[in-house]
């Protein structure tokens, strides 16, 4: 007879050290982790310095409701048992605001393992005069004393192996390190105080060399012309003008502030389509979280956006694509979303281009070029666009790096194909439409701004003509026609096409028409006076 | 590890005397009302000039950086405190000694400084001697400096700007690499001696204050009197090379004189404006070599030096009385730092 048992499922620690060691490909990524802990605290003020770029200490503080020492107690010895559910509704102390939680899985505290090796943390929570002041030595996670000299414990995976083969059948031992905890009292009048702050010292090597020395070392230029951004639009500006570079891995300092800018639920900056006049109002405001300002190093960092990116002259915004709410699976309570796509000819820096998921504002890896690998090859204009996903329900389908996607989870093939779905409808087809055919696109804007202008000055004339319109009549027929009090534009005359070098001149015969000063015949007359003239002039070489 | 006299002059209660009532004064002469265009200094950590003249409404601050102040410093490391404990960035840090980004300009940062000027302010906060004994060249470092930025200046059409400067000071027979070097003492005095036969309005106040003494015999009996003298009168030929005039000029001497060593740091103020030669109308002047018409504003200087206007600070006799005053702001200014504020715990224990 076959017997059945149940056997528990046990977890090396080895897995533990491995995420304490990194789970994040760059520092802004383990950073933003810090930052939404922060945010989830309820601070409306994080400030990040680094002292880029001798980079000795790296000190996160935030104004949130901060923590006992028992809650931080509870959090060090329960890593990844974060009591916090993503999305849940949670109201500022102290204010009327509400929020939604970006995290969830509480493993910011390991996150800090990858960027340094000593991290200090300083809490107070609003009420109490009692703080406590915490230390934790990631060290000890990777040496051990022999004969007490510091060596590399655990350090390659054979070592790994004969590690865990000599504990099977034993509990597993889930201890992977050691923090120091001091209670702190404040004064009377800090009572009210709540404040986290997190000093990282001993930068790892990796973070130092990604983001100031390696490169000083090996390219003598980048120091030389190491440029000091001194507000965010010019580091923005900075990026933009040394795209080259940066992908050579040039600027990494400004490059993570961008991220930062990118990832973290910081508000748009108050230009083109963001602004409150804007198409992206709407948008916009889903992302700006109210009262959530993050500095580093004194940048107030907000959306990658400049205001040039909308005003270029030579690469306008040509079409604005969004939607709000707009429910993207089957079920009888939908999941939702919200978003943009931006297409213009020419998105620079190139790090915009693609596609940016969020959930509840944070963003999940960078801008993916490949749209969720969308199944079509649309050549140039995967480049020409860009856009912002907002949309609920992803926390399942999110990996622990919280930085990319478990592509096999449905939530994940419901959104990633309703957007296929819509760039295939809406979007590409649109932009094809536009690509087709862009002179006589232009020619027939042009034309409605003639028309526009036109009937705005019969108002303003009074005269025989009412209204302005344009009509087909072949390349022959004069330009201009006056029938019933409608001044008709022939748009097959090559004045009346509407071409930018034609407008004004069609502009200026229809309002000697409009002011009575000449008829449509004057105007066909003089016409042919100048084409004859023009012609004689040819002739005569 | 030793203070640095940048550390020492970050707290120095008598530094804040100089900045209070000297640099903040010279700055406003220029812009009364609203704040400064554009001001250059030399970047020291925590930014203490910096914050002081924001505070006094004549930098403007868009909360992440200060407008129109370029800032130059030689230390790598000084990034990184202005990342730290910097209240805000300066709008432009350059790295270089500006000496060498002034007189050559090969390098981006060079190329950079000079498309900023022109500066309503240049606060050339030097720690050392303008023209010490380390020093090999027949013309100093920071006086090709000097004579560059106001060349800079006049190309870049500035009609009026404050030239603020500061110099090691100290006198004594040693060879000390801070004592000014006998070369530069006597030319300052030939300066003084070439104005007293040339220059009317300066030789009747000269003598006024001074009585019939010449260039070297101050040097010997009023050495802090000379000094200021001497370097406002070379800055003086320097500006009178481009067209400019000295409107008004002021100084403080400060002397650090509770140690061991006696340092003194001397700092000058100048109100520099552009001038136009008037028409001669005597045939001895005609067609002759008038820079002595540009240094005629001096005597007024020299009356400030012999009413004993040009205040000297001894740490000695002022340190208390300064610290009262300046003491409390001093701290605040150096603590302001990019962090937020948090309280500091009264007590700390272990649970």
């Amino acid at each position: 007879m076959a017997s059945s048992r149940t056997v528990p499922i046990n977890v090396s620690s080895r897995v533990l050290r491995h995420i304490s060691r990194g789970i994040y490909r760059t520092p802004a990524g383990a950073l933003k982790e810090l930052v939404s802990n922060a945010y989830d605290a309820g601070a409306r003020q994080v400030t990040v310095t680094t002292g880029w770029p001798t980079l000795q200490e790296i000190v996160i503080t935030d104004n949130g409701k901060g923590m006992t020492s028992a809650e931080f107690e509870e959090v060090v010895q329960h890593i990844g048992f974060s009591n916090k559910n993503i999305g849940e509704q949670f109201r500022i102390p102290g204010t009327k605001v509400k929020r939604r939680t970006v995290g969830h899985y509480g493993i910011g505290l390991l996150a800090v393992g990858q960027l340094a090796s000593v991290m200090r943390i300083t809490s107070k929570t609003a009420g109490s005069s009692a703080g406590f002041t915490a230390e934790i030595d990631f060290e000890q996670f990777e040496q051990v004393k022999e004969g007490g000299i510091a060596r590399a414990a655990v350090k390659d995976e054979a070592d790994l192996e004969s590690s865990d083969r000599q504990r099977r059948g034993t509990p597993p031992v889930l201890k992977i390190g050691e923090c120091h905890i001091s209670s702190d009292r404040y004064g009377k009048k800090e009572k009210r105080a709540s404040f986290t702050r997190i000093v990282l010292s001993g930068i790892r090597k990796f973070v130092y060399q990604n983001l100031a020395g390696d490169m000083a070392d090996l390219n003598p230029l980048w120091k030389k012309s190491k440029t000091y951004s001194a507000n965010f639009q010019e580091l923005l500006r900075l990026m933009r003008d040394n795209e080259a570079n940066i992908k050579q891995g040039w600027y990494p300092y400004e490059r993570l502030i961008w991220e930062m800018g990118v990832y973290c639920p910081v508000p748009y900056p108050q230009v083109g389509e963001f602004t409150p006049k804007g198409k992206l109002h709407r948008v916009a405001r889903l992302a700006a979280a109210p009262d959530f300002d993050l500095r580093i190093d004194g940048i107030a960092v907000k959306k990658p956006f400049e205001s040039s990116f909308f005003d270029d002259p030579d690469y306008p915004v040509e079409e604005v694509f969004h939607w709000m709410d707009q429910p993207f699976t089957d079920d009888q309570k939908p999941l939702r979303t919200s978003g943009y796509l931006l297409y213009k000819r020419r998105i620079r820096p190139k790090l915009l281009q693609g596609l940016l998921i969020r959930e509840n504002g944070v963003a999940i890896g960078p801008y993916d070029p490949t749209y969720l690998r969308y199944p079509f090859n649309e050549g140039q204009k995967f480049n020409q666009i860009t856009g912002e996903i907002y949309a609920e329900g992803l926390s399942g389908a999110l990996n622990i790096d919280r930085n990319s996607f478990n592509e096999t989870d449905d939530t994940y093939i419901a959104l990633s194909s309703w957007i296929h779905k819509k760039l295939q409808k809406d979007v590409f087809s649109r932009i094809k439409e536009l690509q087709s055919s862009p002179a006589s696109f232009r020619r027939s804007e042009n034309r409605e701004a003639i028309q526009g202008t036109l009937s705005l000055a019969a108002d303003q004339v009074d005269g025989k003509v009412r209204t302005v319109s344009f009509e087909r009549r072949g390349k022959a027929a004069p330009l201009l026609s006056l029938r019933r009090r409608t001044l008709y534009i022939n748009q097959d005359h090559p004045d009346g096409s509407g071409s930018s070098a034609k407008q004004e001149k069609a502009l200026l015969a229809a309002a000697l028409v409009l002011k009575g000063i000449a008829t449509p015949a004057d105007i066909a007359e003089v016409d042919e006076i100048v084409q004859k003239a023009k012609k004689a002039l040819r002739a005569r070489g | 590890m030793a203070e640095t006299v940048d550390d020492i002059m970050v707290r120095c209660p008598l530094k804040h005397e100089v900045r209070d009532l000297l640099w903040v004064p010279y700055a406003r002469r220029i812009c009364a009302s609203g704040p400064l265009r554009k001001y250059l200094t030399l970047y020291s950590p925590p930014m203490m000039d910096i914050k002081h003249l924001h505070s006094k409404g004549l930098l403007r601050s868009d909360g992440e950086s200060y407008e129109g102040v370029v800032a130059v410093t030689y230390k790598e490391e000084h990034y990184a405190e202005a990342m730290t404990k910097s209240g805000g960035r300066p709008a432009l840090l350059l790295s270089g000694n500006i000496n060498h980004l002034l007189t050559q300009p090969d390098s981006d940062d060079a190329r950079r400084l000079r498309g900023e000027f022109p500066f309503q302010v240049i606060n050339l906060d030097y720690t050392k001697s303008l023209f010490g004994q380390a020093n090999r060249q027949s013309v100093s470092a920071h006086l090709e400096a000097i004579e560059e930025i106001v060349r800079l200046q006049h190309r870049a059409r500035c009609d009026e700007f404050a030239l603020l400067l500061t110099t090691r000071s100290e006198q004594g027979d040693s060879h000390h690499r801070n004592q000014f070097t006998r070369r530069f003492l006597r030319d300052l005095s030939q300066r003084i001696d070439d104005n007293l036969g040339q220059n009317p309005e300066f030789a009747q106040s000269f003598r006024r204050h001074f009585g019939p003494a010449d260039g070297r015999a101050l040097l010997r009996s009023r050495y802090d009197s000379f000094v200021p003298l001497g370097i406002a009168k070379l800055v003086a030929g320097i500006l009178a090379q481009h067209s400019y005039e000295i409107a008004s000029a002021d100084g403080r001497l400060l002397v650090r004189d509770g140690g061991k060593h006696v340092r003194s740091l001397l700092h000058l103020a100048f109100h520099v404006r552009g001038a136009v030669l008037p028409r001669t109308s005597e045939l001895r002047v005609l067609g002759r070599p008038r820079a002595f018409y540009f240094e005629r504003t001096l005597a007024e200087f020299v009356d400030k030096i012999g009413n004993g206007s040009v205040t000297l600070l001894k740490e000695s006799a002022d340190r208390r009385r300064l610290q009262t005053k300046h003491g409390r702001r001093v701290r605040e200014l150096a603590m302001q730092t990019l962090n937020l504020p948090v309280p500091e715990p009264k007590t700390r224990g272990q649970t």
